[in-house]
């Protein structure tokens, strides 16, 4: 018979490794899917081995096949931040006034840490200061030109404009890095002619430090950038991730956490003839849809599921989750919690920040050096200006709130980001900074501009020990950056 | 050349030099800023060339011209100048290619375009990684003047050269990926900055930029930054290059063909590899997917007209009247005076076929609409004044009637024939072949190639001869299918003289386009209608079997049914026809700068009133009276003045532009005091004439040397009405359009002015004694709109107040009215050149359109497209128009008259020009070449201009084949110019749309949502989150609000975008997308982006649901 063939050769493979099979293991090994057999066992064979146990019983075949949980795994969540209730929206020039004084007064707090800042003086008194001893200013970067080998910042704080002179090469690189509208601190002294001259600049950034750990080796997978309703949404890849989720895989086994950081869908409505492109042409299908390939992600996995900028709801950042209007499906599952951009959510201890990563596009537009194709790099100078945002007027919109919620306060462990459809990974200070790739296909804009995503990678980190695993949906395998 | 055109000529010659003379006289006296005239005149071809380029080669070229044509003596003189001969001994090898490709270029664009003076921003030797020394052209901008071809053949005439100078070929990629760039740089220029022609692939561009023997680099021109590619060794800038872009989208590969056949015919090597590319791709799938796309890019307010391919739109018609062709189509009056003026003489319209823009004429010989009134009945419009009669009762426009379309547009475009409707012509045509063939005196018959048979004539006519039914009688026959004709032929009652039908035939009969009577439930055919009926349907009856249903009819009835439907050709109204004084923003009377200290309006007297008042200005002063000084002769006690320069490093003062000890160029203006009330007060005084507040100037000057213009000049303006342009010259703008005759009734102008100007005989050799008399207008003839005819005679009388009281010379227009204006020289200037084209105005139109010979458009390389040119008076550009007064920076001569050609010859038009069919009669042939669809470039059977070229006839005698009785509707300006708002605008738009049957109203509402509301509502929504704030005192604009919280002057800060502008459009875009069936993608936006909105500012009146919605 067939059937006992396809079961003899699996259970001959765990025999000539040196295993024994309980009887119970053995009745149940008959009610298995034949295809997927021999998979299983090879798997147990793999993870047994590892733990120099060479008995397979019943009850971890029902551990591998998701019929039992594996209760000794620690899956406690908390939203630490989210600004969906917190959006209060300023108008016109009230809003935009208060928008900027709290982010000026929040990284001035933060700043205060430094040594330094004892010395800070307000712009408008170091101009009359009579003293020939540098001194420290702060604010926001109002502009930066270079003229003539020679970088001229202006800041600003609440009592007037400074400008100032940087001749130094290393600390024109410094300078040059400085986006538009973000937090600073300089050192300066007086120059030949009257005017000042600066002499360090000096960000808020994040000290280095220790991260928080997991006490068990619980798993949290990082996704973004589905654009599920478009036709390069990867469906076929994203379904395959689905069902490994409920694998045996012994990664997949711990999995108890799934991060997914914007443009879950393709939204409507976004650029100039979207409807060409799209599969389902109303946001209510495409949400329909997500929800369909959601439900079948093990219900005891969290789902934490933040808007990007194709989702419904607002562009201006931040953003508040996706309405509950458009799908109320999803806000009424129990195992997914819909948050705003950007949000801090605590996975057993290990805090994580997420923002879809709008502002990528400004930066790597006025920054030299960087680059799509190295998210990491721009994660990086947002850690370093404690802020996921910085520049306002350019192509990212930023709503009045009367508090600038895109102030990193609390320094995170893992900082995820998406948008650019490249996943990289890095570290700065001890935080992971992830950028979690895409699961759409190059777009005809995307080749029109030369972006090449490296989509259907999904990336999975091990809250414990932080190492990062992958599973590469790809078939060109050339797009994954991780094996290089 | 005919004599009376000889005298013509050498009028226009005479009365040129007059002025020129006059002029020259009046500069003389210095009194100006500068002293010479500026416009340099120029005849020919050759002429423009050298003058333009400073370079004795008129003669030669000349010569060359004569043997080889545009392109090839371009290349045969570029090489000739790169190799020296025309240099002086001390110019290096990059000064004589530099000079030799823009030459070249500028044979190529026959010295009309600024292409080449400001299109070619270097030409350098550069060296490639491997050391080997190559050519590199530099793009700019204005190279878009030129046109796909040219610029291309630019690159073929820099290789050239590169050539005969034994430089090596450019390696594209030898120090970074050169081709990337390209690619990435164009896909963001069409995506951020503008269109292309053409849509390309980037395996084309990675093809040609990587065999390019020379290299195309460029200027940046848009704000827009490449992202991958950026500080390349090579490139020197990291935005868009769009004079390069334009020259490798739509020149090297967008015409790859055409420049295959030039590289061939030539013997140039190394282009082979041009032969390889795809070239230009449509956008859409097919051909018919782009002419339909452009019918969808449906802008808000401007109408839809017809829809392509639907019965119903306006029938395609061939032939030309007096005021069509070169890209201007006929249209019957009576749609303008039944579609409330949505379009006039001169609206710009875009049609699928032949392609591109076109204006709209009005011809009311073409056939006339058939509508449906309120009360059901059918009725074709007979006139003009039966439309006007009418109009009120037109539920729905049932069918447009025709267009009618020259066949040299056809030509033009280089498109497939379609086949023609069965026409009246059609008919006269065949009626005259059967005469030819059978009965070449037959006295019956001959009657009828000028008159319209009656319905029994036609009849016998068709029974007898065996000639098809005349058109008169037709209907639509060919549109219906046999199962309505099956309905068709079984009417509820024949009467004696009346047919029955049931209402369930309404929309049958309405396809047909059968007028007819509604009684209660019952249709009534009566009369004609009812006997066409009666011939054709019911005396025999017919058999319905496969063949079409005018081949049914011509069986059963023994009379031949022909298809009178030809297609529906695709309208839509493009921009709306201009005719209005050329002002500055904000308008300015005067060049003279004032920085803020005017205010707002820049008013001179107000900075004036200022006791120490400074402006930066040149440094011309009088040495005598101690002060700066406009003119090169003091105002005020008349010796010449003079001119220091200050060296901006060792601030020493030096009477030449150099600083010897610096080595570095000197500057000629500075900042200054200036006596501005004293200046003013004498100029006043002067002129006689007191300044009106406000007298505005400009805030700063964008000439190099920073030369102002006279205040007395200023003062004359403003006390006539009129303001100037930034090149010192008083202009008016007006849409071109086309025009061969003329009844000296339609221009206003007396039999005896006429006889004056040399009309003397109508086209028929007869003397010219009525005003409704055809008379063919001459080559450089202009009717110019009333408006502007009173424009020019204020412009004259500031002329002479000039002459008068400011050179102190004598008079010279003395016109009191426009009658007074007739016989004086202008010139046309058409905005991206740089010749100015002398023209004679003969008389003026109510319309808003400047009607020339397609000749003198086309001097001006224009056609009738919808654009709009300047014209000015001659005398005008000669006395004030000054280079000093323009921009050294890219871009800033174009439009401006650099040069004056005083003669057109029609040979030396652009091709378009000579594209001009000249027939009295469409022949036989032609019309079956419709029918069998022959490319238009493969129909020789019709007389156009270019076979003529060599003759006498190229001057005279272009007939039309279709006359108008009128030019003109009742209004000379469109509904779009007229009304105020968007909103009205859209209104009408909607309107129109439910009246014409062929214009599908959920269609253009949905692509107004898409192409304007959602645009609007989305950019405002995005501009909101990252917007400006402006002072409320001084005006200044903060990129961010500033922390301080107020302006630096301390005034208040206030938003430039508020939630009103963001929502302005949201309520009626919410009621559209519930009104019409737009598809729930267009719903589906509407609503994510009201929601937005509430997100974005709250709920209105404390409505948070949408905020609840979370918990």
């Amino acid at each position: 018979m067939i059937l006992k063939k396809e079961l003899s050769i699996a259970l001959n493979y765990a025999l000539n490794k040196g295993f024994q099979i309980h009887p119970n293991a053995f009745k149940f090994l008959e009610n298995v899917d034949v295809k997927k057999l021999e998979k299983i066992i090879k798997e147990i064979v793999r993870e047994k081995t590892k733990q120099k146990s060479y008995q397979i019983n019943q009850d971890d075949l029902e551990v591998y096949l998701g019929i039992k949980d594996d209760q000794t795994l620690q899956n406690d969540h908390k939203i630490l931040f989210d600004p969906t209730l917190r959006i209060t929206t300023g108008e016109g020039v009230k809003g935009y006034n208060a928008l900027f004084s709290s982010r000026f007064n929040k990284l001035k707090r933060i700043i205060s840490d430094r040594p330094e800042s004892r010395m800070l003086k307000s712009i408008a008194s170091v101009k009359t200061a009579k003293t020939d001893d540098d001194m420290y200013v702060c604010g926001l970067v109002t502009s930066r030109s270079v003229e003539r080998n020679i970088t001229k910042l202006v800041l600003e704080d609440p009592s007037g404009l400074f400008e100032g002179i940087v001749f130094d090469n290393e600390l024109q690189k410094t300078a040059g890095s400085l986006l538009n509208d973000q937090f600073i601190m300089a050192r300066i002294g007086f120059g030949k002619n009257a005017g000042f001259i600066i002499k360090d600049l000096i960000s808020p950034d994040v000290p280095d430090q220790t991260s928080n750990r997991s006490e068990t080796e619980t798993y949290a997978v990082f996704l973004s950038d589905l654009h599920i309703g478009s036709k390069y949404f990867m469906e076929e890849e994203f379904t395959e991730f689905v069902s490994w989720l409920s694998s045996p895989d012994s990664v997949a086994r711990k999995i108890r956490f799934v991060l997914i950081g914007g443009d879950l869908v393709d939204g409507v409505g976004i650029y100039p003839n979207q409807d060409k492109e799209l599969v389902c042409q109303t946001i209510e299908e495409q949400l329909k849809k997500v929800e369909e390939l959601i439900s079948k992600i093990p219900s005891y996995i969290k789902i934490f599921i933040m808007p990007g900028n194709h989702d419904p709801g607002r562009r201006a950042l931040p953003q508040p989750a996706i309405p509950k209007k458009y799908n109320s499906g999803l806000w009424e599952r129990e195992n997914v919690f819909m948050v705003g951009n950007p949000a801090v959510v605590s996975l057993n201890g290990v805090k994580v920040m997420m923002f879809h990563g709008q502002s990528i596009d400004d930066i790597v537009k006025t920054t030299p050096g960087l680059s799509y194709d190295k998210p990491t790099k721009v994660m990086k100078h947002l850690l370093r200006a404690r802020h996921l945002s910085p520049i306002y007027g350019s192509q990212t919109p930023i709503a009045p709130e009367m508090e600038d919620l895109m102030v990193i306060d609390d320094i995170p462990d893992i900082f995820h980001v998406g948008h650019v459809h490249r996943a990289e990974l890095d570290m700065y200070k001890g935080i992971l900074l992830l950028n979690s790739g895409s699961w759409q296909k190059q777009t005809p804009f995307q080749a029109s501009v030369g972006m090449t995503p490296n989509p259907g990678i999904a990336l999975m980190v091990n809250l414990k020990t932080f190492k990062v695993y992958h599973e590469n949906y790809n078939s060109n395998i050339l797009n994954n950056i991780l094996q290089s | 050349m005919p004599n009376y055109y000889l005298d013509y000529y050498s009028n226009l010659s005479k009365d040129t030099y007059a002025i020129f003379e006059h002029a020259a006289m009046a500069k003389s006296t210095l009194v100006d800023s500068s002293g010479i005239i500026e416009p340099k005149i120029a005849f020919d071809l050759a002429d423009r060339v050298s003058k333009m380029h400073d370079i004795d080669i008129a003669e030669p070229l000349r010569v060359l011209l004569q043997i080889h044509g545009k392109e090839l003596s371009a290349l045969i003189l570029s090489k000739e100048i790169a190799l020296g001969k025309y240099s002086l001994n001390d110019a290096t090898l990059e000064e004589k290619l530099d000079l030799a490709v823009r030459v070249g270029l500028a044979i190529v664009t026959e010295g009309v375009t600024i292409a080449p003076l400001q299109g070619i921003s270097e030409v350098k030797i550069k060296k490639n990684k491997d050391g080997s020394e190559y050519l590199s052209v530099s793009i700019a901008g204005p190279m878009r003047s030129a046109g796909g071809t040219e610029s291309a053949v630019t690159i073929l005439i820099a290789d050239h050269v590169r050539k005969a100078v034994g430089l090596s070929k450019y390696q594209a990629n030898c120090f970074d990926d050169e081709t990337g760039r390209f690619i990435e740089e164009l896909r963001i220029y069409e995506r951020e900055a503008s269109s292309f022609q053409f849509h390309i692939l980037d395996e084309d561009i990675e093809h040609v930029i990587s065999h390019l023997p020379v290299e195309l680099n460029g200027v940046d021109t848009d704000p827009f930054e490449v992202v991958n590619h950026k500080g390349m060794t090579r490139i020197t800038t990291n935005r868009v290059r769009g004079g390069a872009l334009r020259v490798l989208n739509d020149g090297l590969i967008g015409r790859s063909k055409k420049l295959l056949k030039r590289i061939e015919m030539y013997q140039l090597d190394g282009w082979e590899w041009l032969g390889d590319l795809k070239g230009a791709v449509q956008t859409g799938d097919n051909q018919e997917d782009a002419a339909a796309k452009r019918m969808r890019e449906v802008i808000t307010g401007r109408s839809v007209l017809s829809m392509p391919n639907k019965l119903g739109g306006f029938r395609l018609r061939y032939g030309r009247a007096c005021n069509t062709g070169f890209a201007a189509v006929g249209i019957n009056p009576v749609i303008a005076e039944i579609l409330d003026h949505t379009i006039a003489v001169g609206t710009q319209v875009k049609t699928d076929i032949p392609g591109k823009g076109a204006t709209v004429a009005f011809v009311d010989s073409i056939d006339t609409p058939i509508v449906r009134l309120k009360n059901g009945n059918v009725i074709k419009i007979k006139d003009v004044k039966h439309g006007i009669e009418i109009k009120g009762e037109i539920e729905k426009i049932l069918h447009l009637g025709d267009i009618l379309i020259s066949f040299g547009d056809f030509l033009e475009n280089n498109a497939q024939l379609i086949p023609s409707g069965y026409v009246e012509e059609f008919w006269i045509e065949e009626l005259k072949e059967k005469l030819a063939k059978y009965a070449p005196d037959d006295e019956f018959l001959i009657q009828f190639l000028t008159k319209i048979p009656t319905l029994d004539e036609a009849l016998k006519l068709s029974i007898d001869f065996q000639i098809p039914l005349h058109p008169q009688y037709l209907y639509y026959w060919d549109q219906i299918s046999s199962e309505e004709f099956l309905q068709i032929l079984h009417p509820v009652k024949i009467n004696e003289n009346s047919i029955e039908y049931s209402i369930e035939t309404k929309n049958i009969l309405e396809k047909l386009g059968v007028p007819h009577k509604m009684n209660n439930t019952q249709i009534i055919l009566e009369k004609e209608e009812a006997r066409i009926f009666y011939n054709l349907l019911f005396r025999h009856e017919p058999e319905i079997n496969d063949l079409s249903i005018p081949q049914i009819i011509s069986k059963s009835s023994g009379i031949i049914i022909k298809n009178k439907f030809s297609t529906s050709i695709g309208v839509r109204i493009g921009r709306p026809e201009k005719a209005a004084p050329r002002q500055m923003k904000p308008p300015t009377h005067v060049l003279f700068p004032i920085n803020d200290k005017g205010g707002p309006t820049r008013d001179l007297l107000k900075a004036s009133r200022q006791d120490n008042f400074f402006t930066n200005i040149f440094n011309r002063s009088c040495q005598g009276c101690n002060e700066p000084s406009i003119g090169i002769k003091c105002s005020k006690c008349g010796i010449k003045t003079t001119i220091v320069y200050r060296c901006g490093n060792c601030r020493d003062i030096l009477d030449n532009p150099f600083c010897e000890k610096c080595k570095r160029k000197a500057s000629s203006h500075s900042h200054q005091a200036f006596p501005l009330k004293s200046k003013l007060l004498l100029a006043q005084e002067k002129m006689g004439l007191r300044a009106q507040e406000p007298f505005k100037g400009v805030k700063e000057l964008i000439n190099q040397d920073r030369i102002a213009e006279p205040l007395e000049k200023g003062l004359v303006r403003q006390n006539f009405g009129l303001t100037v342009f930034k090149d010192g010259t008083v202009r008016f703008d007006a849409t071109n359009s086309p025009l061969t005759q003329f009844q000296p009734s339609w221009i206003g102008t007396s039999i005896e002015k006429l006889n004056e100007l040399g009309y003397t005989h109508d086209i028929d050799g007869k003397p010219l004694t009525d005003p409704n008399q055809t008379v063919e207008l001459r080559m450089q003839d202009v009717i110019i709109p009333n408006e502007s005819g009173k424009y020019l005679v204020s412009i004259c009388k500031y002329i002479d107040t000039i002459l008068e009281k400011f050179y102190e010379k004598s008079i010279f227009y003395n016109v009191k009215n426009t009658d007074d204006l007739i016989g004086h020289l202008i010139i046309g200037l058409a905005p991206h050149t740089s010749v100015g084209i002398v023209g004679r105005i003969i008389g003026y139109t109510e319309t808003h359109v400047c009607f020339a010979t397609p000749n003198w458009h086309s001097a001006k390389r224009r056609d009738a497209d919808g654009d709009a040119d300047s014209i000015m008076l001659l005398m005008d550009s000669l006395l004030n128009f000054s280079r000093q007064f323009l921009s050294d920076r890219i871009g800033g001569l174009m439009d401006a008259p650099l040069l004056i050609q005083p003669l057109v010859l029609p040979h030396e038009s652009q091709p378009q020009a000579h594209n001009l069919e000249v027939v009295k009669f469409l022949p036989l042939e032609f019309f079956k070449s419709t029918i069998q669809q022959n490319k238009a470039p493969d129909v020789a059977c019709v007389e156009i201009i270019k076979s003529r070229l060599e003759t006498e006839r190229q001057f005279f005698g272009y007939y039309f084949t279709h006359s108008t009785t009128s030019l003109t509707t009742s209004k000379s300006r469109s509904a779009y110019s007229t009304l105020g708002s968007m909103l009205d605008k859209f209104d009408m738009q909607i309107k129109n749309a439910e009246l014409i049957d062929a214009v599908n109203t959920s269609e253009i509402v949905s692509n107004v949502i898409s192409t304007h509301l959602v645009p609007d509502i989305m950019g405002n929504l995005r501009a909101y989150a990252r917007q400006n704030f402006r002072c409320t005192g001084c005006g200044k604009s903060y990129r961010r609000i500033p922390l301080i919280q107020t302006c630096i002057c301390g005034h208040n800060l206030i938003p430039t975008i508020t939630r009103g502008s963001v929502e302005k459009y949201l309520k009626l875009a919410k009621r559209l997308v519930d009104k019409y069936d737009v598809g729930a993608y267009q719903r589906g936006r509407i609503h994510a982006l009201s929601d937005e909105i509430d997100l974005v500012f709250g709920k209105n009146k404390g409505d948070q649901s949408l905020l609840s919605d979370y918990t």
